[in-house]
């Protein structure tokens, strides 16, 4: 297409690190560049409709969800493909919340209802207690997308236009905790 | 109208709605179930929105492109690719091959839609058409053809099966034809592949 052809041009500008499993399998990977004014903006907005977020890092480019929980917010992993291949080979496992507890460290995972789209990710670093609640709640850290800044929330504090959500919490740790 | 329907991808409002930015696979979704883009799609369709203006506004934003800067119209882009996806016409794989064959970190964001969507392009269900020959004689008039070509779409039938058939069909249909063993007999039936 003639329109993109001056872009072919200028060559390829994509960066990335190498990130590998535990298993020395490597993740596919990318450092989107800086958020633009109305990447900002838009993400202030989107901030504003949820007010009971507390902001921990501003608007900031490089990595994404996926990048800040697995990559130490070196690079952004955008594919599903190289998402499950992390879950995989770093023996991750699904908790399960009747058996054992979520801790913090653990991670709350979001996919599609039908399980076919993976949507985002965070760390729980906080377990809060709540009046009337036996449990404690877990809070989540986590960047909205490779542009927006990372935030603290309440795990189901979360919604991802155009999709039904149900999420999960895994962990690598090999023994029950109670 | 048609011009409105393109630039609306560059509001505020078109961007609000989609909400985050997700991995691929899902933002391909997000597009796909947003309300700007289904109208696109049907614009599209109805040509109410014509190749040449796809073509104009994706210049236009091409030409604002920076180096090192994040190109405004990358959400854009991403929702033409998505918009355009399932239309049986050459210009969106000349689109989206074009868009999927860029490594630009400025526009990573419909880069990685374009490439979504070529992988569910390539997933589209596919019909095969029959294709038929025809005597090429006008109606009414004696000429004789030096060979007719039956297409047989006895798919799975052995050769053998099929030879007999065709002799049997030629004797009910008369001796104007050469023998039956002149018959070309396909392998396989030919088609046409197209998309739905």
């Amino acid at each position: 297409m003639n329109e993109f052809a001056g872009l072919l041009l200028l060559g390829p500008n994509d960066e990335s690190i190498i990130v590998q499993t535990r298993k020395g399998n490597s993740v596919k990977n990318a450092i989107d560049p800086s958020p633009r004014k109305d990447q900002i903006d838009k993400y202030r907005r989107l901030l504003e409709k949820h007010p009971n977020w507390v902001e921990r890092v501003p608007a900031i480019g490089g990595y994404n969800c996926v990048g800040h929980v697995w990559a130490s917010r070196r690079t952004g992993i955008f594919e599903q493909e190289q998402i499950d291949i992390v879950f995989r080979d770093d023996g991750f496992r699904i908790v399960d919340e009747t058996k054992e507890l979520i801790h913090p460290g653990d991670l709350v995972a979001y996919w599609s209802t039908d399980h076919q789209h993976f949507l985002h990710i965070g760390l729980v670093v906080e377990l809060r207690s709540a009046v009337g609640f036996t449990t404690s709640i877990p809070w989540v850290l986590s960047k909205m997308d490779a542009t927006s800044g990372e935030v603290l929330h309440h795990f189901r504090d979360i919604d991802f236009p155009g999709f039904e959500y149900r999420f999960e919490f895994w962990t690598e740790r090999q023994k029950l905790l109670r | 109208m048609s011009v409105s329907l393109l630039s609306e991808l560059l509001t505020d409002e078109f961007a609000d709605a989609i909400g985050f930015v997700l991995p691929p696979a899902a933002m391909r979704i997000v597009f796909r179930r947003s309300v700007a883009v289904r109208k696109l799609t049907q614009a599209i369709r109805h040509s109410v929105v014509t190749e040449a203006e796809i073509r104009d506004f994706v210049a236009s934003i091409v030409k604002s492109f920076k180096f090192g800067e994040g190109l405004t119209g990358d959400l854009a882009l991403a929702a033409i690719a998505v918009a355009i996806e399932r239309l049986p016409v050459d210009f969106v794989d000349e689109y989206l091959d074009a868009l999927a064959s860029l490594r630009l970190r400025e526009m990573s964001t419909c880069i990685r839609i374009a490439r979504e969507c070529i992988k569910h392009r390539a997933n589209l269900p596919k019909k095969e058409f029959r294709q038929q020959s025809y005597l090429r004689t006008r109606p009414g008039t004696l000429q004789q053809p030096k060979q007719l070509k039956i297409h047989l779409l006895f798919v799975g039938t052995k050769p053998k099966t099929l030879r007999s058939r065709s002799a049997r069909l030629l004797k009910t249909v008369g001796s104007s034809f050469d023998k039956p063993d002149s018959l070309r007999l396909p392998t396989r039936p030919q088609s046409i592949r197209g998309y739905i």
